[in-house]
């Protein structure tokens, strides 16, 4: 026990992402939670009664003086199998955008349903460690520390960054953490456990974009339209390439959010079992000779994916390849070698070495075949004088739990404690300790 | 249902009692067997050999009782955490990670210190106590410090801030360090000098380094693999060379045996008469003749071994023997010639050279003369003293000779020919 340095005080971590939220105990190596940042709302006018539910909200509002009592309610549901489950006019919403979050009344639900529904703990009994985007702007960093201690009510709460947390997940305390996930592919440098905020490079080109542009290809090359498995009633077998035959399953009032939250999934399975980077650069001739993989929809279309699995992934090497401009003016992506050089370039010349030599990838969207191989390609090219290794776990579950990972391995060690924000604290100075305490 | 029901069922009366077979004690190992190899040519191994098959473990300890206890990890404001501990340990008085806690102290200074020392046209007070504050946040990790660094209207590269706090700390030791001039003191003064200029350029070559292109890199990387070829084969290079050189001269030698051994001593009357020829040509006129030119010739081609690398021309002029130096000096002094050449080139070392061989041509021809002239007398005073006429001649004439050597023949030389 000693050895290590661990000394466990039951804490909790939560790592809530774009797209997935873990939450788990401390010392433990895979979060207990795991389920999508994403909640499904549905909301009505009504009477009082309508407004119960397992994860309801009841919001009265006072209306003018006339005397009515207007009384919106607003259902939340929360987890795979809640959110998953079709309802009419349920919208899927995402309170978390590149890891800031933008919702904090969604968020809520969140936390409480990892903390009450999940691990089903008191957390008044338990210290908090949360990890958060390196960007953060302290306004928000306040606000979680504030819902920590007022809503929760934990005893001990800190605030760590997630990029350190990946770090210290591979055991290192200085690194460059390229962490691509749903929504931004951000490139930080760590040194000694702290983020150089000059180094930070972030941009949103990352698994969203690429589902967004696989879909465009699917419907230009191949004309097809994604039916998400909600939709279908039946289906009938169909050869290769030919047009699908089943029966649509009618959904009145399904909402948009809904329908292209399926289709993500959809695509996501797509992208899982059927894409891959090139690991050298993408040259049509080449790849063509490679195996093709066969995909069936879930409305049974099937068809084999030669080179064309390459193409869209191909664009976070090379964006020249995007095939549909997004409307975002500012949106210019670079690819994530010369993002991760970007970063590098930004600090010191002294430390620029020691970054490239522990260039750490994770997140979900650095799980495509052939990523880490195109990456260990391009990057020693911009850099041709230094030496660069790539370290990412071989675990997939590793990769896409990084920043829990390291988050319950530093609030499990005895040396930690030190550092907690204390309630007594807290109640002292107010939300801004979080600045003072959590670096 | 068991055997023995069944035995009556189908009356076959009892069954015999299975005689059990004791075993024989296992033999001993003799000494000095191995035991794979008793196990060969002896019986079984013994049963004490086998693992005893044990039932059940005896576990007589019990298990130990832990405990979820409530501890303070060292903090001043009383946050309580719990743990689990062993129910036989107590509780720490201090909790045991509190020795880990630790941090740089950073040198702290007065008012009147900070008006007296610290004083800095670029830097307001205001402005270092916010960079103390830093450096004591992060530790002194300078690429943090120069990172989180954000001081209104002022933008500090990481040298101005090390190159700030260490001329803080400098000036501070040595304000209150007592002056004693102890090594002690100039020691501590030196650790915490900071040369910024330097530090700059270090970080300036640095990123020169770093921005080289892939084709400089494959560039150095080649000359680099040259030069370590070059430096290994270089010995054997040389070697080589050597050798090669003395097949040459070997060859070079034998062809011109005659004139190339004039110093040996015992030379024959053509060769003599050829040096002697040669002699006078040399000290009047430049050398065009036909037999100095094939002289010269033999005389440049050195025999000694080439030395590899760079050398100096005068160097390689074939040294005079230490016993004949001082004549031949002698010579060069009458003939108002430096003792080595003032201006190495080529020409000049190789007509030095001649000259050299020269004068010892000319030293050889005189102890030549000088032997035969005593020989002749030695013959004379011989027939002299047949005929009956006196001894006291010889000797006389033998020493006036020596005097008359204008070049100074060693009596040494007298000595072994008068033995001879």
């Amino acid at each position: 026990m000693v050895t290590y340095g661990g000394d466990e005080v039951s804490a909790v971590v939560i790592d809530v992402g774009s797209a997935w939220t873990r939450a788990g105990y401390a010392g433990e190596d895979t979060p207990k939670a795991l389920f999508p940042s994403a909640v499904g709302i549905v909301e009505g006018q009504g009477t009082i009664g309508a407004a119960n539910g397992a994860s309801g909200d009841g919001d009265v509002t006072m209306g003018d003086a006339s005397g009515t009592i207007e009384i919106t309610s607003k259902k939340f549901y929360v987890g795979d199998n809640e959110m998953n489950t079709w309802r009419a006019q349920m919208d899927i919403k995402y309170p978390v955008k590149e890891g800031i979050v933008q919702d904090w009344e969604l968020y809520e639900q969140l936390w409480s349903y990892a903390f009450n529904n999940k691990l089903r703990i008191d957390p008044a009994e338990h210290p908090l460690l949360c990890t958060e985007p390196a960007w953060n702007p302290p306004e928000n960093r306040e606000k979680l520390t504030e819902l920590a201690f007022e809503k929760f009510g934990f005893s001990a709460f800190y605030l760590a960054k997630d990029a350190v947390m990946t770090a210290f997940a591979v055991g290192k305390s200085t690194a460059l953490v390229l962490d691509t996930g749903s929504s931004v592919t951000s490139v930080v440098p760590v040194y000694d456990g702290y983020v150089l905020k000059k180094g930070i490079a972030k941009e949103s080109l990352a698994g969203d974009f690429i589902s967004e542009q696989l879909k465009e290809q699917l419907k230009q090359e191949l004309g097809i339209d994604i039916v998400p498995q909600y939709k279908v009633a039946s289906k009938t077998a169909v050869k290769a390439g030919k047009a699908p035959e089943y029966q649509v399953r009618e959904r009145e009032g399904t909402t948009d959010s809904y329908h292209e939250y399926q289709q993500a999934r959809v695509l996501q399975e797509f992208k899982e079992s059927v894409c891959q980077v090139s690991e050298m650069p993408y040259d049509e001739h080449t790849l063509s000779v490679r195996p093709q993989k066969t995909f069936e929809f879930p409305n049974g279309y099937n068809n084999n994916f030669g080179v064309q699995r390459f193409r869209v992934p191909e664009t976070m090497f090379n964006p020249q390849h995007i095939i549909k401009q997004p409307a975002d003016e500012q949106f210019n992506p670079i690819s994530y070698s010369r993002l991760v050089y970007q970063s590098m370039s930004h600090c010191d010349i002294d430390l620029r070495p020691l970054l490239l030599n522990n260039v750490v990838v994770t997140g979900g969207n650095s799980l495509w075949q052939g990523f880490n191989e195109r990456l260990n390609h391009d990057l020693p090219q911009l850099a041709p004088g230094s030496k660069v290794k790539i370290h990412a776990a071989g675990n997939p579950i590793e990769r896409k739990c990084s920043s829990w990972l390291g988050g319950s391995i530093l609030s499990s060690l005895g040396t930690f404690h030190q550092l907690w924000i204390s309630k007594k604290e807290y109640d002292e100075i107010g939300p801004s300790i979080v600045e003072r305490k959590c670096q | 249902m068991t055997s023995s029901d069944i035995r009556d069922i189908l009356q076959l009366g009892k069954p015999q009692e299975v005689v059990k077979k004791v075993k024989p004690a296992a033999e001993k190992k003799p000494e000095g067997i191995p035991r794979e190899l008793f196990a060969l040519i002896g019986g079984a191994p013994p049963l004490s050999l086998a693992p005893a098959y044990k039932a059940k473990p005896k576990l007589k300890t019990k298990a130990v009782r832990w405990d979820w206890r409530k501890f303070n990890p060292g903090r001043d404001d009383g946050l309580t955490l719990q743990h689990w501990v062993k129910a036989s340990e107590k509780n720490d008085e201090v909790y045991r990670f509190v020795k880990a806690y630790k941090s740089v102290d950073i040198i702290e200074y007065t008012e009147a210190e900070y008006e007296r020392h610290l004083t800095d046209p670029d830097w307001s007070k205001v402005e270092t106590d916010y960079l103390m504050e830093l450096c004591k946040k992060f530790d002194l990790r300078f690429p943090v410090i120069t990172d989180r660094y954000d001081f209104p209207g002022k933008e500090r590269s990481m040298e101005d801030l090390k190159a700030r706090y260490y001329s803080v700390k400098r000036r501070l030791l040595k304000a209150r360090l007592p002056n004693d001039g102890s090594a002690e003191r100039t020691a501590l003064l030196q650790q915490y000098s900071f040369d910024k200029a330097k530090e700059l350029e270090r970080k300036k070559l640095l990123e020169s380094l770093f921005k080289r292109s892939k084709e400089e890199i494959d560039e150095e990387e080649a000359l680099y693999v040259e030069l370590r070829r070059l430096e290994a084969n270089e010995k054997k290079l040389a070697k080589d060379r050597e050798g090669l050189l003395k097949i040459l001269n070997t060859h070079d030698i034998t062809q011109n045996a005659g004139p190339s051994s004039l110093t040996g001593g015992s030379s024959s009357s053509p060769a003599l008469a050829f040096n002697k020829k040669k002699l006078n040509k040399s000290e009047s006129s430049t050398p065009t003749a036909d037999g100095f030119d094939f002289v010269e010739g033999t005389m440049v081609e050195k025999k000694d071994k080439l030395t590899p690398g760079v050398y100096v021309r005068g160097q390689k002029i074939t040294p005079v023997k230490l016993n004949l130096a001082p004549k031949v000096a002698k010579i060069m002094d009458e003939l108002k010639m430096p003792h080595r050449p003032i201006m190495p080139t080529s020409n000049i070392c190789n007509t030095f050279e001649v000259l050299q061989s020269s004068i010892l041509n000319l030293l050889e021809l005189k102890k030549t003369v000088d032997r035969l002239e005593h020989s002749v007398k030695v013959k004379k005073a011989q027939k002299a003293a047949k005929e009956g006429t006196g001894d006291g001649e010889l000797s006389e004439a033998s020493t006036g000779e020596k005097r008359s050597m204008s070049v100074g023949g060693s009596s040494k030389d007298a000595k072994k020919t008068r033995k001879a």
